[in-house]
This record gives C-alpha cells, structure tokens and sequence, in this order.
C-alpha cells in the first residue's frame, strides 16, 4: 500500500495593500525644470493625475530610452521597456520614497530593471539572431530637444567617467549595462572575485565623488 | 548584516550585482526597526550615483506611439482626486485677561500656543513614523514580490523553450496582475519551482528544476484549494530535470488556488495524492 502523505497548506502570507494616496495640496509647477519638481509630479501621479505623467514622461523617457536602447540594442524592444516603464510609475508612484534617491533615477532604474529582464531571457543565439535581423539599426541620433542642462549633465559625467581607471570603469559598466553581478563580471573578465567587488565598490565612489567636486551630488 | 556591511555593499547593490543572497541580506538589514547608522543614505547616494551611468548616454526621443500606447493602458481622463490642503498648526489666541497685566497674559498666552503646537507636532510625528512604518512595510512586500519575480526570470533563462514559449512566460511574469509563487523544497530534495499565477487572465506556468527523471514514476502538479486537492497535471521534464508548462485554464476556472504542491507518484498519476510531496508554495493574496 502506498504511503498517504497529506498536503499541509501553510498560512498564506498576507502582503499591505497599496492604495494610492490623495496628494496633499501641491503648488503649481512653474519655471525651470529641477529635481524637485521630478518629485512633486510624482505626488500628483500617485493622485491620478494623467498631465503629471505626461509631464515625467517628457522629463525622463528619452533618459529611459536612451538606457533601455543601451541595454537591448534594439529601438522597438526598448520602446516597449519605456511603456512599461511608465505604466509602472502610473501604478506605483505612491511607493516612492524621496529619501531613497531622486524621481529620475527611481524611474530610470525601472526602465533599465525592466530592460535587464529581457536581455536575461535572451540565450546567446538569440541574441545574435536578434542583431543579425537588425543591422540596418545603427546608433540612433540624440533627441534634438535635449536641454542645455542635461547636455552639460552628460558632458560632466562623461568626463568624471572617462577619469576612473579603465578596470573601474570596466566593471561598472558591465554591472549597469549588462546587468552582470559581480561573479559574473570576474568570470568574463578573468579577474579574481574579490578584485571586481572592490573595483565595483570604490568606481562608483569615487564616480559620485568626481562629480560632487564638479557641483552634481545630485541630478538637476 | 550591520550598517557598516551594508554600506560596503551599497555600490553593489545599487547596481545589481549581488548575488540573491546578499541583496535579501541587505533587504532584510534595511528592513529592520532599529537605529541605523547612515545606510540609507549611503544606498540612496549609492543609487543616484549609479543613476548617473544612464546621464552619460544621449536622450533618445521616444517616438508618440509609445506615449499613446501608455494612454491607453492608464486609462487616460482618470482625473485627479481634489487634493487636500495640508493641515496648518491649530492655534487660539484667546482673549487677553483683563486685570492680570499684559506681560502675565502674553505668557499665558505664548505657554498655550506652545503646548497645542507641540501636541499638533507630535500627532504630526506619530503619523508620519505610522505612515514610513507603512511604507517600509509596503517596500519590504515590493521588494519580496521584485525578488520573486527575479527568481522566475532567472528560472526562464535556463529553461530550454522555444522563443514563443519564453516570450509568453515574460508577458505573464510581468504583468501588475500576476501573482508569483516561490516552491520550496520539502525535505533534503535540490528541487526548485516558481509558478507564475493571473487569476484574471485564467493563465499559469511553472518553472521547475533538479526534478530527476524516475523510472516507473511521474512529478504530478495539485492546486490546493482548503481541503481539496486538485489534479493539474503531469509535469513532463528533460534530461536534466528541468521544465517549464502551462496550467491548464480548466483548473483555475474556480479561481486561485492556496496552495501549490508537486509529489511523485505512480507513472500517469492519481486522482489523489498518493505520493511524497516534494515541492510546496503558498499563493499570496492579491
């Protein structure tokens, strides 16, 4: 006779709801765009407001794009990461804590988080049939409404990056582009796993920094 | 985890290359009610420097379509709620006394504004700690829920499907409406699952790994229901025990389940299970 094993079911674990909440009363956003606005049209997201959406989605989406393009190499795919992206922050928007990072970089690290999960599900021969089919798909061209501050933005950054040594660098880029823990960049690189956590670690020190030195602590 | 490990980590954390281990160590740490010694802020620092990687790229302009195509999917002409105007500092000047002297009635006066104030900031204190205890707790669930998913996607990608297959198991993982269930193992089995469940669409899948075959027997899925268990197939594995099927919608018609189990049973499977149950997880609630 066989055994009869019975199936206990354990209390199932109840997660918080995440209702969003009403804004508390909100000026009017006016004059130069700036990281506190980024948060503010977040508040106002999280209280059904459609025009504060469209508003980050202005800001922000060519930064998503432009990272989720990076990630995925392919225009359509990343699009489709931008458009969940934003759906996402529609959802979500009242979990975000100021405390924890700026608007801007709370809805880029969704997009490139989303972009990551799909070059994940990506094997090696998919991925080169994926290029093969889009070689036509050169670097696409900036958007030609990129405002003076971002540009400087960028150049700064560029600068600061192009200071760290090429090993930091290296592993930071491979860590945010690629998505690869730290196991995996020592693996691709051939360096022993204790030298990528530390080029991890002081890269992205000194890369914050760099740009403190140069007045960005933080993102406009 | 204490706050100085935390903080060595931080940069790693920030950019996604720890471990699972390590970041559910970090996400237990930041999750703790205690005093912590600045790991907050270094992890948020962490991330803005991180952020900056993407500001090094140039803005792409998303083509109108996409704009639309989220429209839609938010429902656009969802209007606001009127928003309230935040509460100010209830204060009363009563009247001057008369016959006490104006010096005695300003301190009067000033010793009762300033105790309604401080009863005023310290309601306001203890609703803004219930409401980042709120928060916290809500992150700690987004966050539990982030690694789940985060578990079946690295499940997907060691999973042998075809293209179609993976693609179908991606749009189900990342829907707002799916809800994912972690198995864990009963007993000293390497076995692993991950079931991706959307009530509303009637679709299931489960990721499965290190389930051997077994000569003369079959790996039977059951969808628990209270006292009821239900039969909800075979699940067919590879040469390396892996495998990745789709729950039948029949069985989800009655909605979703509390629980999901795998035993082993005879070759074709039981109506009921007979066999060890080797694998087990609890459905979360929505």
């Amino acid at each position: 006779m066989p055994n009869r094993h019975d199936v206990e079911v354990p209390r199932p674990e109840l997660r918080p709801g995440g209702a969003p909440r009403p804004p508390v009363g909100l000026p009017p956003v006016t004059g130069a765009s700036g990281r506190g606005d980024d948060a503010l049209l977040l508040e106002r997201v999280s209280g059904g407001d459609p025009g504060a959406l469209r508003a980050l989605y202005e800001r922000c989406g060519g930064r998503a794009l432009a990272v989720a393009h990076r990630v995925l190499g392919v225009r359509g795919e990343a699009e489709d990461v931008v458009q969940e992206t934003f759906v996402q922050v529609w959802r979500e928007a009242g979990r975000y804590d100021a405390s924890r990072g700026g608007a801007m970089a709370w809805i880029v690290t969704i997009a490139r988080s989303r972009a990551l999960d799909r070059l994940r599900t990506r094997n090696a021969a998919e991925r080169a049939a994926l290029r093969s089919g889009e070689e036509a798909e050169t670097a696409p061209e900036p958007a030609p409404s990129e405002l003076a501050e971002q540009r400087q933005l960028r150049d700064r950054v560029v600068a600061a990056l192009a200071a760290l040594p090429r090993e930091q660098r290296s592993a930071l880029e491979l860590a945010y582009y690629e998505g690869l823990t730290h196991a995996e960049i020592a693996a691709r690189l051939g360096d022993p796993l204790g030298t990528v956590k530390t080029r991890v670690r002081l890269g992205l020190l000194k890369l914050g920094a760099l740009l403190r030195e140069r007045g960005l602590g933080e993102q406009p | 985890m204490n706050c100085a490990q935390l903080k060595e980590h931080a940069a790693a954390y920030a950019l996604g290359a720890l471990e699972p281990d390590e970041r559910r160590a970090c996400d237990r740490h930041l999750a703790e009610e205690i005093a912590h010694e600045g790991c907050h802020e270094a992890l948020a620092a962490a991330h803005e420097s991180a952020a900056l990687l993407a500001a090094a790229l140039p803005p792409l302009e998303p083509g109108e379509h996409v704009w639309r195509a989220i429209e839609q999917q938010i429902g656009a002409g969802s209007s606001a709620e009127p928003g309230r105007t935040g509460g100010g500092v209830a204060s009363r000047r009563p009247g001057a006394r008369r016959g006490g002297g104006r010096r005695e009635a300003l301190a009067w006066t000033l010793a009762v504004a300033a105790g309604v104030l401080a009863f005023v900031l310290g309601m306001e204190y203890r609703a803004s700690e219930r409401r980042r205890a709120a928060l916290d707790a809500e992150l700690a669930a987004a966050a539990s829920a982030e690694r789940d998913r985060q578990i079946c996607l690295r499940e997907l990608a060691t999973a042998r499907v075809s293209l179609r297959e993976r693609e179908a198991a991606l749009a189900l993982i990342n829907d707002p409406g799916s809800r994912l269930v972690q198995l864990a193992a009963q007993g000293d089995g390497p076995y692993h699952a991950s079931a991706i469940l959307n009530p509303e669409r009637q679709s299931a899948m489960i990721l499965a790994r290190e389930l051997a075959p077994q000569p003369g027997k079959d790996y039977q899925l059951w969808l628990i229901r209270g006292d009821d268990k239900v039969p909800a197939g075979i699940l067919r594995t590879d040469a390396e025990g892996r495998t990745l099927a789709r729950i039948s919608e029949q069985a989800l018609r009655e909605g979703p389940p509390d629980a999901l189990a795998v035993t082993v049973e005879p070759q074709g499977g039981m109506p009921q299970p007979t066999g060890p149950v080797i694998l087990l997880g609890t459905v979360p609630s929505a």
